[in-house]
């Protein structure tokens, strides 16, 4: 009996020491983060947190990750306001719909900075740090067209979009549009739903395919489309050029097989890094983080070429694909530009929040 | 009025009790269906309150019950199904193509609170097409509403061009009372969630639509042989859900400011998962309306809860399914002693 009750104590010691070990990282510093993300277990969107992490390392705060499994705008709110209920003094979150820019302003309103990531609502009253999305869909289409012979291309040209609606999303599918047509002899088909998860994903590509075998190419505008691309083709002869976004390990080994054309990144790391830093630095200063649209940058990456953009180091493609699966050597690659950004008073960039979709 | 009309399952077994015997004082005092979840919620907000005291600042707990009233609202009306034998998989789509149609009025031009009117009455439409679909096909709604999700969600999507409509003055009457909150804690959505609650509960339980949700749910063949019209209550129960689907979207349009194009797409499974924590059980006859709002907060305290522990995201989900589990036994244990309480009182009556 005696056993029992010393077995029951330690159980309760074990759990009550795990939760109290949560709590312990949190109170060591008096400054906690509250991170948001639109989706759970992306590739795409664990290389944002891995940046979060790092900054909020760096700058000795905690950090609280929570994830929206469904991209629900509702869901993401619902998680804001319960990490603002438990203390955290800053938020960063993704928007992925218009729907939360109420409850995110009455967060504002109360004294919680909040900056936005990867996905943009302009009504929130905060800065965002993303991509200039129209423009890397006009560069996306130009490397197609550009591939498929230029100005004199001709064929169909599959869009597909993980998310409908998502504004960043469809600009970059206008800017993808825009670049094509410079080749009059492409017939645009889409954008279609294609799904984000990867099962449905691919499913969908399939069937796009299996509807219009004779594509000449197919362009995804989210994280797994490269993957889902880069198989089918694989599947049936690699008979046309597969474009789309992001540096996953998945992405990257589908161009590096030959069975994907062109990936482009848009800085995760530092989609994740410079919202931490506007939001302590608007935390210690008590000043709102003022609206404005950061740049993090566009990569764009083939078999034969990488170019991370201005301001950070070349790479070998070899060495992009370790990077894409190591988040500590990915924090060490931005080691340069993380210095620049924490030795300035404020971080430098920022530009009108028009900027990001022109 | 037939019989079976005034007595469901339940009641019918209450009176017969009732006829052998005076009722005892112990079966006066005997606690209501929902004691076990009522008793889960309370012991988790007691752990999360003990653990991390800010929990309990009532302005979380007002965000809390805020937080439930969207789908709260359509986990009273999943409780008439089930209660009925029925299930409505199309119900996060009626909700949003409701909203959405609430919100194009509006933009459109229309005073909001006749827009409101408009989607809830566009809710209601939804719901007979659910019903006259079920009925004239002869099949269980599940199949049914398992195509009219699809076909719902492609006309909302087809309506909102893929993207949120945002109504142009958000300063009019409807938004700031919709999203106004008493005393600056207390959100009136929540408030119109209780009401709702103890109105439906009243239908369910004290009003002849109730006992032949009841009655049809826990032996159709029987109903049917008092005189009951099994398809029309079915019927009307469909067009309920609607009604309420539409009530909710449209309140949400106003609490929000804006309706997304995916924003009610993967309420179903929780609305479904707080009917039955809430103790109203698949196989029909039978349905707890406070139970589907206690289920629904269970639910929300425990996201709440997890966040408060700082538990890490990934862990999260697992977390939540554990909880509800343990919840859900919890109430089971409960409703086991008074069962075997009641057989044993039953026993020394005989």
């Amino acid at each position: 009996m005696l056993k029992s009750y010393r077995r029951h104590l330690l159980v309760l010691s074990a759990v009550a020491l795990t939760l109290g070990g949560l709590d312990l990282r949190a109170r060591a510093d008096d400054i906690t983060i509250g991170f948001v993300t639109h989706a759970q277990g992306n590739p795409f969107v664990e290389q944002i947190v891995d940046g979060a992490k790092a900054a909020a390392a760096d700058l000795g705060v905690a950090l609280k990750v929570q994830e929206s499994p469904g991209g629900s705008p509702e869901g993401q709110l619902k998680l804001a306001q319960g990490l603002v209920n438990a203390g955290a003094a800053g938020i960063a979150s993704s928007m992925p719909g218009d729907a939360m820019a109420k409850g995110m302003n009455d967060i504002i309103a109360s004294g919680v900075p909040v900056v936005q990531f990867n996905i943009l609502a302009k009504a929130v009253q905060g800065p965002y740090v993303g991509e200039r999305s129209t423009q890397s869909g006009r560069i996306l289409g130009k490397m197609i067209v550009d591939k498929l012979g230029g100005a004199s291309a001709k064929g169909k040209v599959v869009i597909g979009n993980c998310f409908p609606g998502f504004p960043v999303l469809e600009n970059r599918a206008k800017g993808v549009e825009e670049s094509l047509k410079a080749a009059p002899g492409l017939t645009v088909l889409g954008p279609f739903d294609v799904k984000v998860s990867a099962v449905d994903n691919y499913n969908h590509w399939e069937q796009l395919y299996a509807a219009n075998p004779d594509s000449v190419a197919m362009i995804g505008l989210c994280a797994p489309d490269i993957a889902s691309l880069g198989k089918l083709n694989a599947a049936n002869g690699d008979k046309f050029i597969a474009g789309g976004y992001d540096l996953t390990a998945e992405n990257l080994a589908a161009i590096k097989d030959g069975h994907a054309y062109v990936s482009l990144g848009q800085s995760p790391f530092v989609q994740g890094y410079l919202p931490i830093v506007l939001l302590v630095d608007a935390i210690r200063s008590k000043k709102p983080a003022p609206v404005g649209f950061y740049d993090a940058g566009t990569q764009v990456v083939t078999a034969n070429s990488v170019d991370m953009g201005p301001g950070l180091p070349s790479v070998t493609f070899d060495e992009l694909q370790k990077l894409a699966a190591d988040p500590k050597a990915t924090a060490e690659f931005y080691k340069p530009w993380t210095k620049t950004v924490l030795s300035a008073a404020t971080p430098p960039g920022m530009q009108s929040i028009e900027a990001e979709s022109k | 009025m037939t019989k079976t009309d005034q007595a469901p399952r339940r009641a019918l077994s209450s009176t017969r009790l009732g006829a052998r015997s005076a009722p005892s004082a112990r079966r006066r005092l005997r606690l209501p269906e929902e004691a076990g979840v009522l008793v889960a919620l309370i012991v988790m907000i007691a752990v999360i309150g003990f653990a991390k005291p800010r929990f309990l600042n009532p302005i979380n707990l007002f965000t809390v019950l805020g937080n439930t009233t969207f789908q709260g609202m359509l986990s009273l009306g999943m409780v008439y199904l089930l209660a009925i034998r029925e299930i409505d998989l199309s119900v996060g789509w009626m909700f949003n193509f409701s909203a959405v149609v609430a919100a194009l009025l509006m933009v459109a031009g229309a005073n909001p609170w006749l827009a409101m009117i408009a989607g809830i009455a566009f809710g209601a439409l939804l719901g007979l097409v659910n019903g006259l679909l079920s009925i004239t096909l002869r099949l269980p709604s599940i199949i049914v509403t398992l195509g009219t999700f699809s076909m719902f969600e492609g006309l909302s999507l087809v309506s909102n061009n893929g993207r949120a409509i945002n109504p142009p003055d958000p300063t009019t009457s409807y938004f700031t009372l919709i999203s106004a909150k008493i005393f600056g804690v207390v959100p009136v959505v929540a408030i119109v969630f209780v009401l709702l609650t103890v109105a439906l509960h009243f239908v369910l339980h004290r009003t002849r639509f109730g006992y032949r949700v009841q009655a049809v749910g826990s032996n159709p063949d029987a109903a049917l042989l008092a005189g009951i019209p099994n398809a029309l209550v079915r019927l009307q129960t469909l067009v309920l859900m609607g009604v309420i689907a539409g009530l909710s979207g449209s309140m949400y349009v106003g609490f929000r400011g804006a309706i997304d194009p995916q924003e009610g797409s993967d309420f179903v499974l929780t609305v479904i998962a707080a009917v039955i924590i809430g103790g109203t059980p698949l196989s029909g006859g039978y349905g707890t309306v406070f139970g589907a709002m206690i289920g629904m907060l269970i639910i929300q305290v425990i996201a709440s809860g997890i966040i408060f522990f700082g538990i890490d995201a990934t862990w999260s989900t697992f977390v939540t399914g554990a909880v509800i589990i343990i919840a859900v036994v919890l109430d089971q244990i409960v409703r086991y002693h008074r069962q075997r309480r009641a057989n044993a009182q039953r026993f020394n009556e005989n």
